[in-house]
């Protein structure tokens, strides 16, 4: 079952003479349950292809469907539902709210979907997702307390709360050493599998690209090489 | 070099940049007034008078109407110039409510003079007069015209020669219009001598002191008095009073901007962490990097304090006229002295400008290079128990400070005043973080989670909690300045039922039983003497200010409070207004002394055996009350004011009265007209704090915008984030918006409840500098104020929602 369709996607960015595309009419399917790597040299267009996908940027031309509905005929508070309730995101930089404590973070999705947190089947549930990341004895402390490691944790555990049908991750790692890069990319692959959570990752790391089963590699904002692992 | 690295600063931080030095302005030009304002009061009095009377120093007049002038006597050696007047009142046949002083006096010389200010050609004949300009213009007269009048001898009239300009002689007299003409004509026409005199100007030699000169003449002439025109000694008591309300507003002005330049200034510095770590890093020592910041504040204070003076001199004119209730032309000198409280105002601001910013300054430049380079700035508000406890400490000083202060003792008072300040500045972060916790989880639990997050967001946001402060401040000064004005005016008029009477005359110069006549009018139905003599004594080897009133019953708003009452004062027996006992130190059976060479004994030697209040008949409640027969014996026979009842109209009494004083030079006022004037004068003054304290409301105004710009500028990634994972712009803005409203309503209920307590710190301040002024709370009127602030200070929240719309959510969750 396709999640994710791009058609005919371009991105530009400046005006006149200034205009730089950097997406240039990209085309791919994504399939449920897929762990899909981007790669490609800095300023081809891989982070820029991601947050398109999520509906956080907007394309010169072209649509994203996901599971079938255009995100960029949807008004911004429908985009912003779907983001909350379809998507999961995962930044290189963590992006959790500095005033909020790791189980509020988590909790926060869950909370603008105006869900009872307080309910036992979300406090069971935050309980496994915290079992999941090894934060459980964290879940009291703010994000400055946490090292970068368990803050990508944490960002991972907020991006799986309400499972998502997709989860969309820029570089992940590239932020952390390599143990907790291991660690992430750990979880990753088992929400993959037990959850069967669509994966969709940019990273700048070859070895990452292991734990996952599908490959796009980009230059100069197109696709050079679409591979099934 | 350095220039250059301080100029790009500027740039790049201008908003904040010209805030603090607006800030440093306010409190220069505060300081400055400080500094010149008594001494341009003076000046504007002496050239007022100078303007008036120009060479002439003194006036001799008689308690009489006429006195002659063999029986004055004078050293001609130290006189250069005599000028001679002789007056009597005329009223116009055609219009009998026209009643005008005709002076007759040397024209010529008096022209020569400066006295009349008109061509030298113009000297009027014998039946010719000279009006002023306003007084033409008011009743329409012009050259020419003939203003006809009853004598014993028929009816006569003067024609008016000559239009002069309102100053010298005209501008002297106040209680009717004047005409002046020649000798000749008054004594032709009214019979009068020519010896029959009503007052003489003298101009005494430059080289003879005046007060010689005055004391000589008095020895010689007991029965003549001898008026100083140009005393400016009795002025400089009472400016004491102004002295110290712009003390007042020094501290509210200074206490104000100090929180607006400090929190500015250490984020201009904090913005530039990241190029002080690279100069560092390349070689520069601390003190070298401590300098260059040094160096930009101190060029940020002298910027604000030559703005500070210039923004001081321009007021310095309505100042002066605010002060002094003069709305003429006022011309200020700008001499050497001018120069040096220049000087100390600039060195001033820069001094305010250095301790504001120091301990920002030594944190900056101690800190490590890596952690300059590498640390991020903590925009996350730190809850400190250490500080919260040190606000509740300063708040428990100003309670204390209010309870052991029975005697208003000004360093406890301001010390008071100020711990208020401070203290509300330092547990307003911890009053939010468990107020914001409240709202969050029990009042807005269950509204939608943007606004629950926007009322949990406050407690956490530095720049918000700054807003909350400077609110919170400026409101409360600001309500308890309102409270102070409203209180002085509802005073005022609570004093108007205090006078039990429609019309006050003053300015006799002779006993009471002299005015009997009034009696006989039809529309009068009762004169009554008041007996009060206001000035400054010789007290303790100091020279205090005093009222003293002879007086057998309760008056005025005078009334008994403890141990002997009014009227039952014993000659060398008195009652004190119980303040200004307890500032004076005076107890119940203290003999005091109070001299002064104008009482007809000299000195008053009394023993206290009593209290009165008197904050009804004067806010300064320096007040002593002494039988009505020892006033006559030993202060004077002539009463201070005569309070008329009448029986018909005001306008038709006052006409009436004026016909019937015309020959006497009196003021004759309605009570509701001196009210009204003791109002503006008021007003005017209260006028003038208000605009200073509306420039730094203006100010708070401005950081508050200012907070939010910066707020948003740090929060933007929070934003972003939450726009990524889960809100919509719609839900932001809703949370911003929320945490707005709950900012600025917490901010204006901490200030009404601050207010409450503040005002009566106020109070405390006012006695202490003399002003017996109870400050009333009108909780309604605090309200609405309050509500007004809330809904004008939501208005600032375009800013949040217009760069909520500039956001690139990209931009911001890409880069760290």
């Amino acid at each position: 079952m396709q999640v994710i369709k791009a058609e005919g996607l371009r991105k530009s960015f400046g005006e006149g003479a200034n205009q730089t595309e950097v997406i240039k009419g990209i085309e791919f399917e994504v399939e449920k349950g897929q762990f899909v790597s981007i790669m490609g040299p800095s300023g081809c267009g891989k982070s820029t292809l991601l947050y398109l996908l999520g509906g956080l940027d907007t394309p010169s031309s072209g649509t994203v469907l996901i599971e079938n509905k255009n995100i960029f005929d949807m008004s911004d508070r429908k985009r912003s539902k779907l983001r909350c309730n379809k998507l999961g995101f995962v930044f290189q930089f963590y992006n959790l709210v500095q005033n909020l404590t790791v189980e509020e973070n988590i909790l926060l999705p869950l909370k603008m979907m105006n869900k009872s947190v307080k309910s036992n089947a979300y406090t069971q549930k935050l309980a496994e997702i915290l079992e999941i990341v090894n934060l459980s004895d964290k879940k009291k402390l703010y994000p400055n307390q946490l090292s970068g490691g368990q803050q990508q944790r944490v960002a991972i555990a907020r991006a799986v709360i309400n499972e998502p049908a997709i989860i969309l991750a820029d570089e992940p790692t590239g932020n952390l050493d390599s143990e907790n890069g291991k660690i992430v990319m750990e979880l990753f692959r088992e929400i993959n599998k037990k959850k069967g959570i669509t994966i969709v990752q940019v990273t700048h790391d070859e070895e990452k690209v292991a734990y996952g089963n599908r490959l796009i590699r980009m230059l100069d904002g197109k696709i050079c090489e679409d591979t099934m692992l | 070099m350095i220039l250059k690295h301080i100029i790009r600063s500027v740039k790049k931080n201008i908003g904040r940049t010209i805030l603090v030095i607006v800030s440093i302005m306010i409190s220069a030009a505060v300081i400055l007034m400080n500094f010149i304002i008594s001494s341009d009061i003076i000046e504007q009095y002496t050239s007022a008078q100078r303007g008036i009377y120009h060479d002439f120093d003194l006036m001799v007049k008689s308690d009489k109407l006429y006195f002659s002038l063999k029986d004055f006597k004078y050293d001609s050696s130290k006189i250069n110039d005599v000028i001679k007047i002789q007056s009597y009142a005329i009223m116009d046949t055609n219009n009998d409510s026209r009643i005008y002083k005709l002076y007759g006096t040397d024209v010529k010389k008096a022209i020569e003079a400066h006295l009349v200010e008109i061509d030298s050609n113009i000297v009027p004949k014998t039946g010719e007069g000279i009006i002023d300009r306003e007084t033409a213009e008011d009743w329409n007269l012009s050259l020419g015209d003939k203003i006809e009048y009853l004598t014993v001898d028929g009816s006569k009239q003067v024609t008016i020669a000559g239009i002069a300009e309102n100053k010298g002689l005209f501008a002297a007299s106040s209680s009717m219009p004047i005409i002046i003409t020649n000798s000749d004509t008054l004594v032709t026409e009214f019979d009068l001598s020519e010896d029959g005199l009503s007052a003489i100007l003298l101009d005494i030699k430059d080289e003879v002191h005046i007060s010689d000169v005055i004391n000589e003449l008095q020895e010689d002439n007991e029965d003549l008095m001898v008026i100083d025109l140009i005393n400016s000694n009795e002025l400089e008591n009472n400016i004491a009073l102004v002295r110290m309300i712009l003390l007042v507003i020094l501290l509210v002005v200074i206490l104000l901007n100090f929180y607006i330049i400090s929190s500015n200034s250490k984020v201009i510095l904090e913005s530039r962490t990241f190029t002080l770590g690279t100069f560092r890093s390349i070689g520069a020592t601390q003190s070298k990097v401590a300098g260059i910041l040094m160096l930009e504040n101190v060029i940020y204070g002298i910027c604000g304090g030559l703005l500070g003076v210039v923004m001081g001199l321009l007021l310095r004119v309505p100042l002066v006229s605010a002060f002094t209730a003069q709305s003429d032309e006022i011309g200020l000198d700008f001499n050497g002295t001018t120069l040096i409280y220049i000087a100390i105002t600039v060195i001033f601001a820069v001094l305010l400008q250095v301790l504001c910013t120091i301990s920002h300054i030594i944190k900056q430049s101690t800190k490590s290079v890596r952690s300059i380079l590498f640390d991020k700035v903590d925009v996350s508000l730190q809850h400190s128990m250490l500080r919260f406890i040190i606000g509740l400490a300063l708040f428990v000083i100003s309670i204390v400070t209010h309870y052991v202060n029975y005697n208003y003792n000004l360093m406890l008072s301001a010390l008071g005043f100020v711990c208020i300040i401070i203290g509300t500045i330092m547990i307003i972060p911890m009053l939010l973080k468990y107020l914001t916790k409240f709202v969050s989880q029990v009042v807005v639990s269950k509204l939608s989670y943007p606004v629950q997050l926007g009322c949990k967001n406050l407690s956490f946001s530095k720049a918000a909690c700054s807003n909350v402060i400077l609110v919170t401040i400026a409101l409360t000064i600001m309500l308890s300045i309102y409270m102070l004005s409203t209180s002085l005016c509802n005073l005022l008029e609570s004093a108007a039922d205090e006078f039990g009477c429609d019309i006050r005359i003053t300015g006799m110069t002779d006993y009471a039983e002299h005015y009997d006549f009034l009696k006989d009018e039809d529309i009068i139905d009762e004169v009554t003497p008041i007996y009060y003599y206001s000035n400054a004594m010789d007290f303790r080897e100091s020279k205090i200010p005093f009222v003293i009133v002879g007086t057998d019953v309760e008056t005025q708003g005078i009334v008994n409070e403890s141990g002997k009452k009014i009227g039952s004062l014993e000659d060398g027996e008195a009652l004190i207004d119980s303040y200004y006992a307890m500032r004076l130190g005076i107890s119940e059976g203290d003999k005091i002394e109070l001299s002064n060479e104008e009482l007809n004994a000299g000195s008053l030697k009394v023993e206290i055996v009593g209290f009165i209040k008197s904050d009804k008949f004067s806010t300064l409640r320096n007040v002593i009350v002494i039988s009505e027969n020892s006033y006559l014996e030993k202060i004077t026979d002539v009463p201070a004011v005569l309070n008329v009842k009448i029986n018909g109209t005001l306008d038709s009494a006052k006409v009436s009265i004026k016909k019937t004083l015309a020959q006497y030079d009196l003021t004759i006022q309605a009570v509701e007209e001196y009210i009204e004037y003791q109002e503006s004068y008021t007003n005017s003054i209260i006028d003038m704090v208000w605009l200073i304290l509306f420039l730094s409301a203006l100010l708070s105004v401005v950081g508050i915008v200012n907070n939010m710009v910066l707020g948003f500028m740090q929060r933007k990634r929070e934003y972003a984030v939450l726009n990524s994972i889960a809100m919509s712009k719609n839900d932001l803005l809703l949370m911003i918006i929320s945490e707005l409203v709950l900012c600025f309503l917490l901010s204006c209920i901490f200030a009404v409840a601050a207010t409450s307590w503040l005002s009566v710190l106020l109070s405390d301040l006012m006695y202490s500098i003399g002003i017996y002024l109870s400050i009333e709370i009108n909780s309604i009127e605090m309200l609405q104020i309050a509500g007004i602030t809330f809904v004008l200070l939501m208005f600032t929240s375009i800013v949040p929602i217009r760069n909520l719309s500039k956001m690139v959510l990209i931009d911001e969750i890409k880069c760290d």
